[in-house]
């Protein structure tokens, strides 16, 4: 047997350079998989800063394409700096490349021992056999093929995956909060009695006059662009209102005029204001009952001064609706057809109103005065009874609107989102649209907003409960022998062990021999 | 460098063919108990000390005697009770009667004068006259008064000891502990070694043991284990291992830290070397790597880690570390 070196370098070397490459693979194999992990728990650093910003300060963090954006390169830079730091941080050496070899073929370190023996004056014949031997070991290296590496996506704990699930979930929750912004309506947190009770009064009213448009020839399924809801805000109605402003302004004034004088005068010649406008003759037979409505209004419980715009505003867009339309028959025919309306729509306000504040506007002394009126006309009673639905219907939507807006700048908010823009396009309602809003009085905590508010306080009395006697009273004393318990088996090592440490203290002996094993 | 070569090979063939010998002699007598017979020889081609643990009827005395026979060495027995004196192991001047009617004192060596030593039951010796085996042990030397005796090699020591019944025993202090190169547990034979056992030691039948080797052979197997090398894998493999042993440090695992007070001394890395050289040799290979550190790491490792209460009232032993260590 005769030693080679040179051959038998040159195959170490070829074998470092080959367990270098298997080893910086595997490196990268780990180190990919830590990545991996790193870049899902970086994440929800965007979506999360971006809605502690807005929550905090109510900038703007731009769109939610942008955070997405942003995230996918955080996360790419964070894989790569994993992953760079991870192959600096470990270097491989020379025997770390052959120790590969010895660990896949399990050849017990002899081409490790073969090259660090060749590295070194040979002083020994163990070196030369230990060289000697590794010789065939090196040669079935030099043809052994690796296992590929496979899987590097998994291993990846469930911990990163579930951050960036919520990540996720922060930035979908940051998408639909966008249009409305990322701060919560302050309208959450009013007062739930002051929803309704100051738009009781308008529903009714808003109530009556649909009421009475729907008995006209219009369509009730096309939706009217100027209806009055009665979460409109009065800026807006006078925006709405503005096109036709000398009308309205001339009209408003005719309105109120003969509100008084319609329910009872046939003749509106008696009437000033109304023989005056050619054009009023039309309205005055809508405005009959918008008059009934507004005496409804103005007899029953006393509004606050922005109700009183607002009612003033809604009359004034039905004015604006009824604006056009001819004016039928004579004016007595008109006033009959006035009184029938006010009669049909004092039915339809006893009928649908829900609320006590409209009710008793219904027992106002106004309404007495529409009772007066003459018999409406058949057909535009059976006109208003068939617009019923479609008026409770509304009705009814428009209070499941005051109930989720809950104040007045909530209010604007969806007015602003309700009302379909000259575009077309339809707007979000905001925040109050999504949540599942139930009338509760009292239920509600927060700072008021603004707006005319109505506070109930009512004062309830604790009221007394009865417990029930607890079982274990009812048991009574438990006497008697509790039984044999056997006793516990002790194990050898436990014998020992409490012999052990109950010896030692007591023992001299011990305590000498503890002396003694400091004197070494 | 080829004469070097023709030594080492025969060196691998002689070493491994008196150690093959010895035990399948040894093997003739000792029913079993293959994985104890190994590591008293190691023990005693690496020139170190045997502790053996069982429980009595196991047959330690009996593999130490059957072993000497084996070997061709001097054997004497020692078995220790605690009213003993370190003059009744070393020796004592005794005052004898000259040819001319004087009386002188001469020297009485003790029955540790001799090359293999059974110290059975140890622990139940005073530590007076444990602490007398300790220079023994480690120097190889008996001082008695102004006298110093040196040992003829080989030397070795197989002391034995009972787990149960601690009824006035003396637990051997960590110093005394750290000399034995091996501690070796010694369980309970096999049901076909049973069968064994009785064919043999209840029938007429009588097993002689030959001598197959000598003194001077065991001394030129243990230059060989000397002259083994070790890599630098190997080493920096043994070295981690004892620091891991030795709580606080920067190898050592968390149950490490949690269980052990006292770590493996430097004499561990020594013993761990010696024993792997062994391995390697008795593996044909000329160069000690871990899996031979592996290999000898329980029985040198287990004696020289002292465990906490928590430990023990936990139920956890030594083993059981060194196992996570490896």
């Amino acid at each position: 047997m005769s030693v080679q070196p040179q051959p038998l370098t040159q195959q170490l070397n070829r074998l470092a350079a080959r367990g270098r490459r298997r080893l910086l693979q595997v490196i990268w194999f780990k180190a990919n998989r830590q990545a991996i992990a790193n870049a899902l728990l970086s994440l929800p650093i965007m979506p999360l800063t971006a809605l502690i910003l807005a929550e905090a300060t109510g900038v703007s963090t731009g769109s939610t394409m942008s955070l997405a954006l942003l995230m996918l390169v955080i996360a790419l830079v964070v894989y790569a700096l994993s992953v760079a730091l991870k192959l600096l941080n470990t270097p491989v050496s020379r025997s770390q490349s052959l120790a590969v070899f010895d660990e896949a073929m399990k050849s017990q370190q002899r081409i490790v021992t073969a090259d660090e023996f060749l590295q070194q004056p040979v002083t020994s014949g163990f070196q030369v056999a230990a060289i000697n031997d590794a010789s065939a070991t090196v040669d079935q290296a030099l043809n052994f093929r690796f296992k590929p590496l496979t899987g590097w996506w998994s291993g990846v704990s469930g911990y990163a995956y579930s951050v960036a699930a919520l990540a996720c979930i922060v930035l979908i929750s940051h998408f639909f909060m966008e249009p409305a912004g990322t701060k919560l309506p302050a309208s959450v947190a009013n007062d739930g009695s002051s929803l309704t009770t100051p738009r009781q009064t308008n529903e009714a009213t808003l109530a009556a006059q649909n009421q009475a448009q729907s008995g006209a020839t219009r369509d009730n399924s096309q939706p009217e662009p100027t209806t009055i809801t009665p979460s409109a805000s009065p800026r807006l109605m006078a925006n709405t209102m503005q096109v036709p402003n000398d009308t309205l302004s001339a009209q408003s004034a005719k309105t109120n005029a003969t509100a008084g004088a319609a329910a009872g005068n046939t003749k509106q010649d008696d009437s000033p204001s109304s023989s005056g406008t050619s054009g009023s003759s039309g309205a005055s037979s809508g405005s009959p009952k918008s008059a009934s409505r507004q005496n409804k209004a103005s007899s029953g419980k006393p509004e606050a001064p922005s109700d009183t715009a607002q009612s003033m505003a809604q009359r004034q867009s039905a004015a604006v609706m009824n604006n056009g339309e001819p004016a039928s028959g004579s004016p007595a025919a008109a006033g009959e057809n006035a009184a029938q309306q006010q009669d049909e729509s004092a039915d339809s306000e006893q009928n649908d109103a829900t609320q006590p504040s409209g009710s008793a506007a219904d027992d106002s002394p106004a309404s007495g005065d529409n009772d007066s009126a003459a018999p409406a006309s058949t057909p535009a009673k059976a006109a208003a009874k068939a617009a019923k639905p479609a008026t409770e219907a509304r009705k009814g939507q428009q209070q499941q609107q005051q109930n989720q807006s809950g104040n007045q700048s909530n209010r604007n908010s969806q007015n602003s989102g309700n009302q379909a823009g000259d575009d077309g396009k339809k707007q979000s309602r905001g925040i109050g649209g999504l949540m599942l809003s139930v009338p509760m009085a009292d239920q509600f905590i927060g700072t008021q907003g603004p707006g005319p508010q109505q506070q109930k306080t009512q004062q309830t009395t604790p009221e007394k409960q009865i417990s029930e006697q607890p079982e274990a009273q009812a048991r009574g004393h438990a006497s008697g022998n509790t039984g044999q318990h056997s006793l516990s088996q002790e194990e050898a090592w436990e014998k020992r062990l409490l012999q052990g440490f109950y010896k030692r203290g007591d023992n001299p002996q011990t305590n000498q021999n503890k002396k003694t094993r400091g004197q070494d | 460098m080829q004469a070097n070569l023709v030594v080492t090979s025969q060196d691998n063939v002689f070493f491994c063919e008196h150690f093959a010998a010895i035990r399948s002699e040894v093997a003739n007598m000792m029913v079993g108990q293959q994985a104890v017979i190994d590591g008293v020889l190691t023990a005693l081609c690496a020139g170190g000390h045997v502790l053996l643990e069982g429980v009595p009827g196991l047959g330690k005395t009996m593999l130490i005697s059957t072993i000497s026979k084996a070997v061709n060495l001097p054997f004497s027995r020692i078995q220790f009770t605690p009213d003993m004196m370190p003059a009744d192991i070393q020796g004592s001047s005794v005052l004898s009667e000259t040819a001319g009617g004087g009386h002188e004192l001469t020297f009485q060596p003790g029955p540790i004068m001799s090359n293999l030593v059974l110290a059975d039951e140890i622990n139940r010796a005073t530590p007076k006259t444990q602490s007398a085996l300790l220079e023994v042990m480690q120097e190889k030397q008996v001082t008695v008064g102004r006298k110093t005796f040196k040992l003829d090699e080989p030397f070795c020591v197989m002391a034995t000891q009972n787990p149960v019944d601690q009824e006035g025993t003396y637990p051997l202090p960590e110093a005394q502990l750290d000399r034995f190169l091996f501690k070796l547990v010694v369980g309970y034979p096999t049901e076909q070694d049973y069968h064994t056992i009785i064919d043999r030691t209840t029938s007429g039948e009588e097993v002689v043991v030959s001598p197959v080797a000598s003194g001077e052979i065991l001394n030129q197997m243990r230059q060989i284990v000397r002259r083994m090398p070790v890599s630098e894998e190997a080493k920096t493999f043994a070295i981690r291992l004892v620091m891991g042993t030795q709580p606080g440090s920067q190898y050592a695992t968390d149950s490490v830290n949690q269980y052990v007070a006292l770590g493996s001394s430097p004499r561990g890395i020594q013993s761990l070397m010696l024993a792997g050289k062994v391995n390697a040799l008795l593996n044909q290979r000329s160069a000690v790597s871990a899996d031979d550190i592996r290999a000898v790491a329980l029985p040198v490792l287990r004696h020289r880690m002292v465990l906490n209460f928590k430990a023990q009232a936990s139920a956890v032993a030594a083993d059981d570390l060194i196992i996570t260590l490896v």
